[in-house]
């Protein structure tokens, strides 16, 4: 599922070459999909009210507005807590983002591909009167802002569309030269590729019958997999694109915050990139790390853990988002009845890093729930840091 | 005589036979759906999984298939809602029913 809600590989003609990666087929991907989000965007019959509105994978059904508008005030709070005061919202769409961090900061400029987009977009602001201006460019072509300084950049549920990680290189390369030198980089909304096995075997699971055998499901499954057309990432191969470009620069690879559970805040994250990593890891206070299973047990005996300390780190807590997340781990025979209540047990074994975070919380501290990218996505990490407004009064 | 008009006959309600083989096929090929073969041509697209956007990449395929141009106002969610109903869209836009517009 996507924003105005995408799935899609661009069209049949160029399907075929859609795995090699010369700069000409990068440019037919992006005109493809340039091509797409135009029609989509003059479709108002189609489209309508329905714009903003995200159809979940597993139903087919609208996602609850409740859930969307919580998924955008968490994009919304992760933009808001870097105090962005020039914003570059690359990849604006429609301006869902743009409307509501646009009139928290000193300048905004978005940028679209699509020409019908950028032209709906310009109508919105003029009508909302919407703090922001807009402009038709590429996210690896941005002269049009040459000379101009960022603070905050923004790229949220864009990089799906983008034909290859080296043209996310490209992009980084491009958005350094307008980045100021203690900027941040939000590559938000991620899809993860360690999880994809695990998305698409939620989805056919939701569709399939109480009686379907395992072995019937994980083929769908497997199928949906491979003829899914959007870039994919791990996030490994975010921190590698970011080193090649600022190798100075720190990332965090944040989990979802939200209450709500769905394939927004299971299989997406938000890659968060300080240029600089000095000034983030000079600010941070580690005075005590814990292995989750081996030092505690529990969100109460965590939380205790710090109390009186500045901050630190709870380590591989198992994830209760994420339930199965490779095939090979999958017994083919039960039928999904039998399937869905181990998946209910193991569940109940681990984690809502919604929850734990909250916890902290109520006990002062800021709360990031993180992937390492180094360790396995089943398990996440907890940074918590005692709240500045606890430390001076 | 009934049965050869009845055959002969683009019924309007569930679009004509050839198209919606080649349409089925298009779907299938693409994957804009998944288990396109477990659909009846009525079945709902949207129902099955399908949002806006896979709605608007399968109607430029269709429409870069049969070198025809649908317009936009044509591009509805009861239009593209089914394989009966995608099909009917192209007849109406290759006869000219429904012109670009």
């Amino acid at each position: 599922m996507t924003a105005p809600t995408p799935t899609g590989a661009p069209t049949e003609r160029w399907a075929s070459t859609s795995c090699s990666t010369g700069v000409d087929d990068e440019d037919q991907h992006i005109d493809a999909w340039r091509r797409i989000f135009d029609r989509h965007a003059r479709s108002a019959a189609l489209t309508g009210d329905l714009s903003n509105v995200w159809i979940s994978s597993y139903t087919g059904e609208p996602i609850p507005a409740a859930e969307m508008d919580e998924w955008l005030d968490a994009t919304s709070d992760l933009i808001l807590r870097c105090r962005p005061r020039r914003v570059l919202d690359i990849g604006c769409g429609t301006g869902l983002v743009m409307s509501r961090v646009a009139p928290a900061s000193e300048r905004y400029v978005g940028v679209d591909v699509s020409p019908q987009t950028v032209d709906i977009l310009r109508r919105r602001i003029a009508d909302e009167g919407i703090p922001a201006e807009v402009h038709l460019a590429r996210a690896d072509d941005l002269s049009v802002l040459a000379g101009q300084g960022f603070d905050t950049i923004v790229l949220n549920s864009v990089v799906q569309y983008f034909p290859s990680t080296a043209h996310l290189v490209s992009v980084l390369r491009e958005v350094s030269g307008l980045a100021e030198q203690a900027a941040t980089i939000i590559i938000g909304d991620v899809r993860n590729s360690a999880l994809m096995e695990a998305f698409h075997l939620d989805v056919a699971l939701a569709r399939s019958s109480p009686d379907d055998r395992m072995r019937g499901v994980l083929d769908r499954a497997a199928r949906a997999r491979r003829t899914d057309p959007e870039l994919v990432l791990h996030p490994r191969e975010i921190v590698e694109a970011v080193a090649l470009v600022a190798p100075q620069a720190t990332v965090h690879i944040a989990l979802k915050r939200g209450r709500y559970e769905n394939e927004l805040s299971r299989f997406r994250y938000d890659a968060v990139v300080t240029l600089d990593s000095a000034e983030e890891l000079g600010a941070m206070r580690i005075d005590l790390t814990l292995d989750w299973g081996r030092d505690v047990h529990s969100i109460a005996d965590a939380v205790a853990a710090f109390d009186g300390l500045r901050g630190g780190i709870v380590r591989g807590v198992p994830n209760r988002r994420t339930g199965w997340t490779a095939f090979a781990d999958v017994p083919l025979e039960p039928t999904t009845r039998e399937f869905m209540e181990l998946q209910e047990q193991r569940a109940a074994a681990a984690v809502d890093p919604e929850v734990l975070c909250r916890a902290f919380e109520h006990s002062g501290f800021e709360a990031r729930p993180s992937w390492h990218p180094g360790a396995p996505c089943e398990v996440f990490d907890v940074i918590v840091q005692h709240g500045e407004e606890q430390r001076s009064p | 005589m009934d049965d050869v008009s009845e055959a002969g006959r683009a019924s309007p309600s569930t679009g004509p036979p050839e198209l919606v083989a080649e349409v089925r096929a298009i779907l299938a090929r693409n994957a804009f759906v998944e288990d396109v073969d477990r659909l009846a041509d009525e079945a709902n697209l949207f129902d099955a999984g399908m949002n806006s956007l896979t709605a608007v990449r399968m109607a430029l395929t269709i429409e870069d298939h049969f070198d025809v141009l649908f317009a936009d106002d044509a591009l509805t969610r009861e239009s593209l809602g089914s394989i009966t109903a995608l099909a009917r869209l192209l007849e109406a836009t290759l006869t000219g029913d429904v012109g670009p517009g």
